[in-house]
């Protein structure tokens, strides 16, 4: 399988997402919904494995190959969330993130290419990527939650619960974010000699770190002072999505060892 | 409880309330800009780390001290503010600013400029960093001694979180100065037992390397239709240039394009190119193109990357168009070597490729470079050693990091 059968993979996911929302808007035919939910999932999981299998190498290149595991991820935390929670607009919020990510793909495919440099050939490269994909999902549902909070805060409601809600999906985030932090570090000692050498991707990765950080902290002491937790919440996604897409454009990254795109 | 127990409870509270958030950025901007000030005063010189064994001796002495003050003043109202949230979001939050810097900085010092002055262009070796680190390491020691006792299991999945990450920041930040990464060029056949540091400072390696083999992998090249009058690959997107595979069948817009034949390795005879392992040969291919609109065009022509040894060679097809051949990219490079051991008179033989490094004590040795001219026919490798005797102490903090996290993946946040 390659990026030509994208189109009708992309299509296929897009309309089951599509009946899955409504069902659920309807509340009607649950089982239906579940179907046509999971079965986007699928259709996205097959075509990764069929990528994967035809590459010859997990396709986690390029910035297009890990927008195409973000779309799932995405889904399953969201669907995940909705599910224990029964909140339905966190289900309709991953449906129409995993489907922005399915439209940038379609608009903007990668280079097809099965090649992968030697750093790249390692052991670690599947968890460190896959750990990291899985905690940006999560933080991005949490931020979410934030700006749910922020938006009751507004309307002179308390945002308590979505805020105790956002704790839990951050602290496993987080979670997964040192996981991705700690194998890069230890597959980079393997491929480049050091574990740490501030390289640009590292150092928003750092920052990152230490955003979600402070959130951790600030929850931990001030448990009525929603204000500053939900807006330190809203910022450290805005470092994340730097530290994602933002560090190929800036002065600094021009000298990334984590610059692949061709 | 009697209201008088109450009292007292509160007046405990008020005293260790007197601190707080402005006063802990207050602090850290105090810091800052000592740092700078320190950083004007010393440039150009960069803050150099004491080396071993004084880095151990200083880190000795900082827990022993540290430790001293935290059992000695316990109920200080500084010291608790010290460990307390506010304290560690200032401490966290300084250094967030400072990395953000770096962040949007590159990190190279020019000459003359008023930030490479600053040390902003050096951040990492610079006071206003290092001071900063070091609060947030005080911050962290405090933090540690309060919840070592006692050692429940939320205590213990909090000290892995917390002292992992000390041990990661001091073995890190003082470990860098032992930190040694070395080149050593090798040609096939030699033996060497020095090698060079920055600036052509050359050092002595406890063992000697023999290069006995240079070897090379490469993807296929990649067939480009390219834009003559642009300059550039035409209509670049996920089909061109494509990788050449034998009997390939392409369309690109509208000129169809077909491998007849592919040689991996070949050279040029007369007007076309046979196989040939000759060192210096090329991959080249035959390859026929039809123009599918409306000019009825059927040519066949030959396409090579060539090498350093054989001139390239495109295919033009119109004033405007060419057909064209990448250079290959490297799959997979290593270096059959041998290392012999000064201390035991033991030698090992190893392959060495791109993340395998080989490693023993405090030393690995990684494949790190070739002769790019030569490519795969480089007769050169490039290796590099790392002395790192603080790894395996990073490393313990880094395991300790992957526990707490793991715990808190499963167990969360406890109400």
């Amino acid at each position: 399988m390659s990026w030509e059968s994208y189109p009708a993979i992309a299509y296929i996911t897009t309309v089951l997402f599509i009946i899955g929302a409504v069902l659920n808007a309807r509340n009607k035919f649950k089982v239906f919904r579940d179907i046509a939910l999971w079965g986007g999932v699928l259709a996205m999981a097959v075509f990764i494995v069929g990528m994967w299998v035809s590459l010859e190498r997990p396709p986690m290149r390029t910035l297009a190959e890990t927008r195409l595991w973000y779309s799932v991820f995405l889904s399953v935390a969201g669907f995940a969330i909705f599910y224990r929670w029964k909140m339905s607009w966190m289900l309709y919020y991953s449906i129409g993130m995993s489907l922005l990510f399915i439209f940038i793909n379609f608009y903007n495919p990668d280079t097809y290419d099965e090649t992968l440099m030697p750093a790249l050939q390692s052991p670690w490269f599947v968890p460190h990527v896959i750990v990291y994909i899985i905690g940006y999902a999560l933080l991005a549902a949490s931020t979410l939650m934030g700006i749910h909070g922020l938006w009751l805060i507004h309307n002179k409601k308390s945002p308590q619960a979505v805020i105790e809600r956002a704790d839990n999906i951050v602290y496993i985030g987080f979670a997964f974010l040192t996981l991705g932090l700690l194998f890069g570090a230890l597959w980079a000692k393997e491929a480049w000699g050091h574990y740490w050498t501030w390289d640009p991707k590292e150092t928003w990765a750092f920052l990152t770190w230490f955003m979600y950080l402070v959130y951790i902290h600030l929850r931990y002491q001030h448990k009525k002072r929603y204000k500053w937790a939900l807006w330190s919440l809203t910022l450290a996604f805005v470092v994340l999505l730097i530290c994602w897409f933002g560090v190929n454009y800036l002065p600094t990254g021009e000298n990334s060892v984590h610059t692949y795109s061709t | 409880m009697t209201i008088q127990n109450e009292e007292v409870k509160n007046k405990a509270a008020k005293k260790r309330s007197k601190w707080k958030y402005r006063e802990g950025f207050g602090l850290l901007a105090a810091l800052i800009i000592v740092g700078f000030i320190l950083e004007t005063i010393t440039h150009p010189e960069r803050v150099e780390l004491p080396q071993w064994p004084v880095n151990l001796m200083a880190i000795g002495g900082y827990i022993l001290v540290t430790a001293v003050i935290f059992y000695s003043a316990k109920r200080n109202s500084f010291i608790r503010w010290m460990h307390s949230v506010p304290s560690t979001i200032a401490a966290v939050s300084s250094m967030t600013v400072l990395v953000l810097v770096m962040g949007f900085v590159p990190q190279e010092d020019m000459s003359g400029s008023v930030i490479t002055q600053l040390g902003i262009t050096h951040l990492t070796s610079s006071w206003p960093y290092l001071l900063v680190v070091l609060y947030l390491i005080t911050v962290l020691t405090f933090t540690i001694y309060k919840r070592a006792y006692p050692l429940t299991w939320k205590n213990a999945a909090f000290l892995m979180n917390h002292a992992g990450l000390w041990i990661v920041l001091v073995a890190a930040s003082l470990g860098t100065a032992d930190l040694k990464r070395l080149s050593m060029s090798l040609n096939e056949g030699e033996k060497k037992e020095t090698a060079y540091g920055q600036g052509e400072a050359k050092y002595k390696v406890p063992f000697a390397i023999k290069l006995h083999d240079f070897q090379m992998e490469q993807y296929n090249p990649k067939i480009a239709l390219y834009d003559i009058r642009e300059g550039n690959v035409f209509d670049a997107k996920q089909t061109n240039p494509i990788r050449i595979e034998p009997k390939l069948n392409h369309q690109i817009g509208s000129w169809s394009l077909q491998v007849k034949k592919y040689l991996s390795t070949a050279v040029k005879e007369g007007d076309s190119y046979i196989e040939s392992d000759k060192r210096g040969a090329a991959p080249a291919a035959l390859v026929e193109v039809q123009h599918t609109g409306s000019r009825n065009i059927s040519k066949t022509g030959w396409i090579t990357c060539g090498t350093r040894w054989m001139d390239s060679r495109h295919f033009p097809l119109s004033r405007r168009f060419a057909v064209v051949m990448t250079r290959p990219e490297a799959k997979e490079f290593a270096s059959e070597v041998t290392i012999y051991h000064k201390n035991n008179n033991t030698e090992e033989d190893y392959r060495l490729v791109v993340n395998q490094p080989y490693s023993f004590g405090p030393w690995k040795i990684y494949q790190s470079g070739y002769d790019s001219r030569s490519g795969r026919y480089s007769k050169l490798s490039v290796l590099e050693l790392v002395y790192d005797p603080w790894l395996e102490v990073v490393y313990t903090g880094i395991i300790m990091m992957i526990i707490g996290a793991l715990y808190l993946m499963f167990f969360g946040k406890r109400k």
